[in-house]
């Protein structure tokens, strides 16, 4: 049942303190008040805690949504669609 | 789980705050701390109901980002019932901070004051590498030169504040270039650093307002290895792990709690698989596992830990439904049991409900529920009593008797600033209590009892040895305290040294069953020609025989010795000291004024007077 997909969206939801029904690929920096540095870090960290992965410092700077965040952990091999 | 705003916005911040703080008891990470603790901050606090006594003022000094123990510490402060407010001092500024006297942390006004600073912050930048090509005198001169500093920036601290300093020692690097070598040098890296915090505690030893945080062996405890995470270290300054955080905080809700009065005082034990394993009653007293197999010496193991709870003043009692008779014998007789019958200070061991046990314990010893813990094996008995009993510390206790010391150890509930040796010999006073319950029960009159004790007070004023116990009596008395006002060593000892303006007595009580120590303490605030009693309180062990009287007579005596016209009492009621409400109405007062603060009442010294009852025989300084 815990799919990549659901414990990915359990993380972003609590990070940027959202329900999860309000996730979606398109949730980006921009438009989110509480996707600030902090949460950012949060969010890569937990991210990294969860899969097991290490995000390079370019992926993590040029990170603006939660679109890019599933690429990102495509490419590093996760599972997730 | 939603909330609407139409009852009212006071009780919705509540019920918002309160679906928030569920979720994190039930299921503590960083992860859902993160969440409770942003949400938080989301909500319009300043509207939620936080009474006086239970708000706390943080400020933080640190040399990194403490983000993480923010809001570890706010959301524990919360869990356990406070409003905190946090304040950290700017980024990497808290010399600055420490020294301007006009600087937004003394404008803050706070109750503690953490300072967190990292040993390298206070060495050169390449004290690490450098540090084979130093000198012995070169390296003590390092030590001296970061002692002094530190101590320079703590006495400030004291001087401009009366809040509780916590300053934490140096983590000694587990890493030394010499590797094996490290301790075959005169003084290498694991020596330097020992020798600091070696230096840090001798200097703050006797303080009663700088208290010297383990962070050493908390590091230990943790794991050296697991208190960094270097990507977060790297990324975001911050020196902690995300594991390491609740571990800090955790040992810093200590101090708070202990500040605020939040402590535990009694450990109520199960019998069955608690003290022993097995069932006493189906295996009997030759079939109970305790210290001969692996299982019994995990129960001897945790009984000696109890053991040195009740050394240290932790009361214990029993709660148990077993057959009373055999349980007894068992505590007994028993060749392995480390606690016998002289180590609990009351027992119900029955066929009741524990709930209804766990009350009359609560009478009988005359302490509030909030003062208990409660060890059980059975989960169905513990969410009973979390259930019925929500101010009662249930520990969830591990299936395995092997991780039972290790639980209590972790429990951090007992924590005090201050142990004299009363509190010391708690344990022992409240046996001598319960002979004390049954002598009254052998006689016919609560007077003829009164008259078998042999009562004798000693009233004196305060001075350097009693005062620790003083101040433990006025943080820790909830009960019968008229004005439950609370101060710190420092405030106390700031009243004595002005004895044309306060009056501080201390009272010590005795009987043919023991002495009881210092358990009455009562603060006189001249005014003129009025004395106000600006505290008075008596510890709950000692109610209702007559010493109350005789400490408040001393006081009116004094007073009227001094000329004075008036004595005034002072009731401000808390949710504990309803038992003290009558007190000054019972001894002549009359009352001059009451509203939503509390009563105020008067003595007139000329026309009255208070007299010290005829079975106590008192001694005066």
């Amino acid at each position: 049942m815990n799919s990549a997909e659901e414990q990915l969206r359990e993380i972003v939801a609590k990070v940027l303190l959202l329900k999860e029904s309000e996730v979606t690929d398109a949730i980006s920096r921009k438009d989110t008040e509480s996707w600030d540095s902090l949460a950012h870090l949060m969010l890569v960290n937990e991210v990294e805690a969860a899969f097991n992965v290490t995000l390079s410092d370019d992926d993590i700077v040029e990170l603006k949504t939660v679109g890019e965040l599933k690429q990102k952990l495509r490419n590093l091999g996760v599972q997730i669609h | 789980m939603q909330t609407t705003s139409c009852s009212g916005i006071e009780t919705d911040i509540d019920l918002q705050l309160k679906e928030i703080l569920d979720k994190v008891r039930r299921q503590p990470s960083y992860l859902n701390y993160w969440n409770a603790y942003r949400r938080i901050q989301r909500l319009n606090l300043a509207a939620a109901k936080v009474p006086e006594e239970k708000r706390v003022m943080i400020a933080i000094l640190s040399s990194f980002t403490v983000e993480p123990l923010v809001m570890y510490l706010d959301v524990d402060c919360r869990l356990v019932g406070l409003g905190p407010q946090i304040y950290v001092a700017p980024f990497n500024q808290y010399a600055q901070e420490i020294l301007d006297s006009t600087s937004q942390l003394y404008r803050f006004g706070p109750d503690i004051i953490i300072v967190i600073v990292e040993a390298e912050r206070l060495l050169s930048d390449n004290f690490f590498q450098n540090f084979l090509t130093l000198s012995d005198e070169q390296k003590r001169n390092l030590q001296a030169e970061v002692i002094g500093y530190l101590r320079s920036l703590i006495s400030r601290l004291a001087e401009q504040t009366k809040a509780l300093i916590l300053v934490s020692n140096f983590v000694v690097p587990w890493f030394s270039p010499l590797g094996v070598l490290d301790n075959k040098v005169s003084l290498g890296i694991g020596d330097f650093f020992d020798g600091l915090d070696k230096m840090i505690a001798d200097l703050y030893r006797d303080s009663r307002q700088v208290y010297i945080v383990d962070l050493e062996n908390l590091a230990g405890q943790h794991g050296k290895s697991r208190c960094l995470n270097y990507e977060m270290y790297y990324r975001g300054a911050v020196l902690f792990s995300e594991s390491f955080f609740p571990v800090i905080a955790n040992e810093y809700m200590a101090y708070v709690k202990a500040l605020k009065n939040i402590v535990r005082k009694c450990i109520v034990l199960d019998l069955d698989n608690v003290l022993w394993g097995g069932i006493l009653g189906e295996d009997g007293f030759d079939g109970i596992k305790l210290g001969a197999d692996p299982i019994g010496r995990a129960y001897v193991d945790f009984q000696k830990l109890l053991l040195s709870y009740y050394n240290r003043g932790i009361i214990l009692a029993i709660n148990s439904r077993n057959n009373y008779g055999d349980s007894i014998r068992a505590i007994a007789e028993h060749p392995n049991m480390v606690l016998r019958g002289k180590h609990f200070a009351a027992m119900r061991i029955n066929w009741n409900d524990k709930v209804e046990n766990m009350i009359a314990l609560a009478k009988e010893l005359n302490i509030g529920l909030d003062s208990m813990v409660f060890v059980d094996d059975s989960p169905q008995e513990r969410e009973r009593m979390k259930q019925a009993l929500p101010q009662v510390l249930v520990v969830d206790m591990p299936k395995s008797p092997f991780h039972y010391s290790e639980t209590l150890q972790s429990l951090k509930a007992f924590d005090t600033l201050v142990l004299s040796e009363e509190d010391k010999r708690r344990g022992e006073m409240y046996h001598a209590e319960r002979k004390r319950r049954d002598l009254l029960e052998s006689k016919g009159s609560l007077e003829d009892f009164l008259r078998s004790l042999d009562m004798k007070a000693e009233i004196r004023y305060a001075n350097s040895f009693t005062i620790p116990r003083i101040t433990s009596l006025i943080n820790r008395t909830n009960q019968f305290n008229l004005a439950a006002r609370r101060y710190n060593q420092a405030e106390v000892e700031a009243m004595i040294s002005q004895s044309q303006r306060f009056l501080v007595y201390g009272m010590k009580v005795s009987d043919r069953f023991g002495d009881e120590g210092i358990v009455g303490v009562a603060i006189i605030r001249k005014e003129g020609q009025e004395w106000v009693i600006d505290s008075f309180l008596l510890s709950c062990r000692v109610i209702g025989r007559g010493a109350e009287t005789a400490l408040l007579a001393k006081t009116a005596d004094d007073a009227k010795a001094s000329g004075v016209s008036a004595l005034i009492g002072e009731y401000i009621p808390t949710a504990r000291n309803e038992p003290a409400k009558s007190f000054y109405s019972d001894h002549g007062f009359d009352l001059v004024k009451e509203d939503m603060a509390g009563m105020r009442w008067r003595l007139d010294l000329e026309k009255a007077t208070v007299k010290t009852p005829e079975w106590l025989s008192v001694t005066y300084e």
